[in-house]
């Protein structure tokens, strides 16, 4: 019986050693190889599975949709979605004449305007973290096709995170509303810069406002470019809940992603963006 | 160890499914709480298997999950070993049976793994509280854990005996 249970314990002890000796390794950088292994063998069939999964989920919501939608409900939205197409058709083509209008004055000025014209890898969700604590997706897209850490990663409606891990395969991107995640934003429409965090429950917060900024539900929050992490620009969110409290130093609200994580199947990775390391400005140096 | 190979194949499956599909799963709690498929399978398996196989299986899903988390590699099956020597220490003491091994296992097992890995997540600097972890996570968790537990276990249970049908006595 002691023999049996001397087994036991040496047996659990060899294991656990073995789980640390695995830390140690990792905290040394010398296990990158695993996850390629891994991403290797697994990518192809989370591919796969993560493909299926979302064309069958969303075959149910539109049987569900259309079950639910009579036919002058639908008429009505068609017609609903016409006009609202008529009306970004209008606004597109004033947009396309106010650059006109920028660049010729820029020419005038003598200024060359240095567009920024990202290249972007065209990535699938394949997958997220596994655990329950993260908010993390992987993306089909890996070193082989260009795609290195802190490269900015965004979809059609805006930004939705940062490549924090990549491997040959594949690569994990930090979700914006992780709680780890910290972006540089502006509102756009009164120019107040500010940083948006992710928070514990997946909802994003604006903080670090000034009392003086005027603030309105519904304004939209935009990357500012602070810091060099991304492009200025990328549309974030929405305004939601403003908390202005006489005793508090700055203004704080909810942010409404435009990105819905939930549904996300495609992404983008800016594969030219380049970060700015401003941490040695950042550094106080002796007098 | 016989059970390698069905090891390698389930859990892999496990893990492919447990990232690329459970985590997109409609969650009917709200938040973050979802079913560990891997851990399931593992503690399935040891509610049955030798301890020697059932570390293994541990050794590996860890592994296999971590390479796709942000978690470091090694917090997980760590996580998964102290998880299955519990077990082990509680199939020791209780007598064979499919509803309250099961039921110990899940009730013991899901606390011990969640309260590792939140080390592990808060060491790594998220600010994930206490309060996140016992009202939030865990007892939806434990609730999807419950109902998944059951038929993992009849599952693996056949599956042990299938594959050490020596071992086992009635």
């Amino acid at each position: 019986m002691l023999d049996t249970t001397t087994q036991r314990i040496r047996t659990a002890v060899v294991f656990i050693a073995l789980s640390l000796s695995l830390l140690f390794l990792e905290a040394r950088g010398a296990l990158t190889w695993l996850p390629n292994i891994a991403g290797l063998a697994f990518a192809p069939f989370q591919s796969w599975s993560a493909f299926t999964y979302f064309a069958l989920r969303n075959q149910w919501r539109d049987t569900q949709a259309t079950q639910q939608a009579s036919d002058s409900e639908l008429l009505a939205r068609v017609q609903e979605l016409e006009a609202q197409v008529a009306q970004l058709t209008a606004e597109n083509i004033q947009l396309k004449e106010v650059v006109a209008e920028r660049d010729r004055l820029a020419k005038i000025l003598g200024y060359e305007q240095a567009l920024p014209n990202p290249t972007y890898a065209v990535a699938n969700v394949i997958g997220a973290d596994p655990s329950p604590f993260f908010g993390y997706i992987l993306l089909d897209r890996g070193t082989t096709d260009g795609v290195l850490k802190g490269m900015p990663v965004v979809s059609a409606e805006g930004l939705v995170g940062v490549v924090v891990e990549n491997y040959a395969t594949f690569c994990k991107v930090m979700l914006i509303t992780d709680p780890r995640m910290k972006v540089n934003v502006r509102v756009q429409e009164n120019r107040t810069d500010g940083i948006v965090s992710g928070q514990e429950v997946g909802d994003l917060r604006l903080q670090y406002i000034a009392q003086t900024a005027e603030l309105v539900d519904g304004q939209t929050v935009i990357t500012s470019g602070l810091a060099g992490s991304f492009p200025a620009g990328i549309p974030i969110g929405t305004l939601r809940a403003i908390r202005k409290r006489p005793f508090d130093v700055f203004q704080e609200a909810d942010v409404v992603p435009f990105v819905d994580f939930h549904r996300l199947e495609t992404a983008l990775v800016i594969t030219d963006f380049e970060t700015v390391d401003i941490s040695p400005a950042l550094t106080p140096t002796a007098p | 160890m016989r059970s390698l190979p069905v090891a390698l194949i389930l859990i892999s499956l496990a893990v492919i499914l447990q990232s690329s599909v459970i985590v997109f799963l409609p969650n009917v709690f709200g938040g973050h709480p979802r079913p560990d498929i891997v851990f399931l399978l593992v503690l399935a398996w040891a509610l049955h298997a030798p301890d020697f196989d059932s570390y293994a299986w541990a050794m590996i899903g860890g592994i296999w999950v971590d390479a796709f988390s942000i978690m470091p590699l090694g917090s997980t099956s760590l996580a998964y070993l102290v998880v299955i020597i519990l077990i082990q220490w509680v199939k020791a003491s209780l007598q064979e049976s499919t509803i309250i091994l099961p039921l110990v296992g899940c009730l013991l097992g899901t606390p011990v793994l969640l309260g590792i890995l939140w080390l592990f997540s808060t060491r790594s600097g998220w600010n994930w509280s206490l309060n996140d972890l016992f009202f939030q996570i865990l007892p939806f968790t434990l609730v999807i854990h419950l109902l998944a537990i059951f038929p993992l276990s009849w599952g693996m249970g056949r599956l042990v005996r299938s594959l050490y049908p020596a071992a086992i006595k009635s």
